[in-house]
């Protein structure tokens, strides 16, 4: 690998790299190896073409994934908080729905140039069959868990029951609990968290890892196993399908399903 | 001396990049020299696997200061995910054990009501001593089964961590904060239980993870 070489737009000599000012008259290059605008393919250190600081270049990366995550986690644990120190449940459940809605919409906001192209096509029938055999193993996978989680005695949640007792619409119940979650999440973890860990992970790597904290932010470490999977499959559906709504729509389809199952039509 | 100054130069830069070039592995289909930074094999195409890049940070970190003690930290947090998967699957042991004890307590004072007798609301559920009675014996496998979830997902991140430590050690960091926060809100008596463990581990995995970052960004290859 040679240097680039570096013409200086004042005196005309040509310069090897690295250098920030040019060796003849000292006039700062732009573009050179070394100044704001490096370019070129001089390492500070490991792969050549790495002109900062690996560290910071990383996190640079990643830190909105992080604020996403430890923000979500924050306001996740407050609600529990709240609904132990006696607050109403409800009121906590629509705070916990408006907060996250307001995340995803950031998540949209700050990451368009990446979020846009996934948003701008529906994946088509591919789309539409990714989702549907996504749904499939979702529904089967989970109807096993849950049989064994139901089998040890776990609790169950009932999501509907606040709503319904408050005399909420059954409608509303599959807005607040099916549709909302399903398109704050979808737009959060495949797609904001996903676009900026594939920056620094493999495709793969990148598949486990969103699922993983997709998985954690419902704070159970029993339901952790069922929720990763259930990360892993939207992943792959929205990787396949190249398009966010058929994710969104096999997650909206799973948690409408869990609201029919409680509450029917 | 102004032709001087640019051969030390170029011969400066030609040496850097010739020592990173240096760095390479054999493919193992085609026998191509993969580099330092490669995403695929340059002779057959193949994706660089976990071995290639293991292979390849080793030989980084035999002449990189950096990069060998960013290694040392990542090795460090790996094998912290490893010791605390086994710290869970113990702990697992140990309270079910002590839940099993407590059990017998609770149903001794139990005994005494007949399975349909409903009795005060705990927690504001209303339950009969039989759903209470059968709740109860369900708790300690509860807690087993919740600890051995955790234990075989630490068990599982250290398996991870051996091959790619970035995403390995970023999940496991993850799991733990949310471990000790839901248990901190939870039962907040419990945030002093086990403090040392808790800071240590934090602090380890935070230090792998920033070492973690840095390698994965120093192995990079810019887009050109």
């Amino acid at each position: 690998m040679t240097p680039p070489l570096l013409r200086c737009p004042a005196c005309g000599v040509i310069n090897p790299g690295p250098v920030r000012e040019c060796v003849a008259c000292g006039t700062i290059i732009p573009g050179s190896a070394v100044g704001p605008n490096a370019m070129s393919d001089v390492p500070s250190e490991g792969v050549p073409g790495a002109t900062e600081d690996p560290e910071l270049a990383g996190w640079r990366r990643v830190r909105g994934v992080a604020h996403i995550f430890i923000g979500s986690v924050a306001v996740a644990l407050g609600g529990i908080g709240a609904a132990k120190l006696g607050a109403e449940e409800l009121p906590v459940d629509l705070a916990l729905t408006v907060v996250v809605a307001v995340v995803a919409l950031t998540a949209l906001a700050f990451g368009w140039k990446t979020l846009s192209p996934a948003l701008r096509t529906t994946g088509g029938v591919r789309g539409l069959l990714t989702a549907g055999t996504g749904l499939v193993f979702i529904a089967g996978f989970a109807h096993v868990y849950f049989h064994a989680f139901r089998w040890l005695g776990f609790p169950f949640v009932r999501y509907t029951d606040i709503y319904i007792e408050a005399g909420f619409p059954i409608w509303s119940a599959y807005l607040l609990i099916a549709l909302a979650p399903a398109i704050c999440e979808e737009l959060v973890f495949r797609g904001y968290v996903s676009a900026r860990l594939s920056e620094l992970l493999s495709p793969n790597e990148t598949l486990v890892v969103q699922a993983a904290l997709f998985a954690l932010l419902h704070l159970s470490p029993v339901i952790f196993p069922s929720h990763l999977l259930m990360g892993v499959v939207l992943g792959i559906v929205r990787r396949r399908s190249g398009s966010l709504y058929p994710s969104m729509l096999t997650h909206a389809a799973w948690n409408a399903y869990v609201v029919f199952s409680e509450v029917g039509l | 001396m102004f032709e001087s100054l640019m051969l030390s130069q170029r011969d400066h830069a030609c040496g850097y990049h010739r020592r990173m070039a240096d760095i390479s592995v054999p493919c193992g289909i085609c026998s191509s020299v993969i580099r330092l930074g490669d995403a695929t094999c340059p002779g057959c195409g193949r994706p660089v696997d976990d071995r290639d890049r293991a292979v390849l940070q080793v030989r980084l970190e035999g002449g990189n200061f950096a990069a060998h003690d960013r290694g040392t930290d990542m090795r460090s947090a790996s094998k912290w995910i490893g010791a605390l998967a086994i710290i869970f699957a113990i702990s697992a042991g140990f309270t079910y054990f002590m839940a099993t004890a407590e059990v017998d307590k609770a149903l001794a004072k139990l005994a005494s009501f007949d399975d349909d007798e409903p009795l005060q609301p705990i927690g504001g559920k209303n339950y009969t001593a039989g759903e209470l009675r059968a709740q109860v014996k369900r708790e300690p496998v509860q807690i087993l089964v919740v600890n051995l979830v955790v234990a075989g997902l630490m068990g599982g991140l250290w398996l991870w961590a051996r091959r790619a430590p970035l995403p390995a050690i970023c999940c496991a960091f993850a799991l733990l904060v949310v471990i000790f926060g839901v248990s901190a809100v939870l039962d907040p008596s419990s945030m002093l239980k086990g403090i040392l463990l808790k800071v240590v581990s934090i602090v380890v995995l935070y230090k792998g993870l920033r070492a973690a970052l840095a390698a994965r960004m120093a192995m990079k290859r810019p887009a050109t």
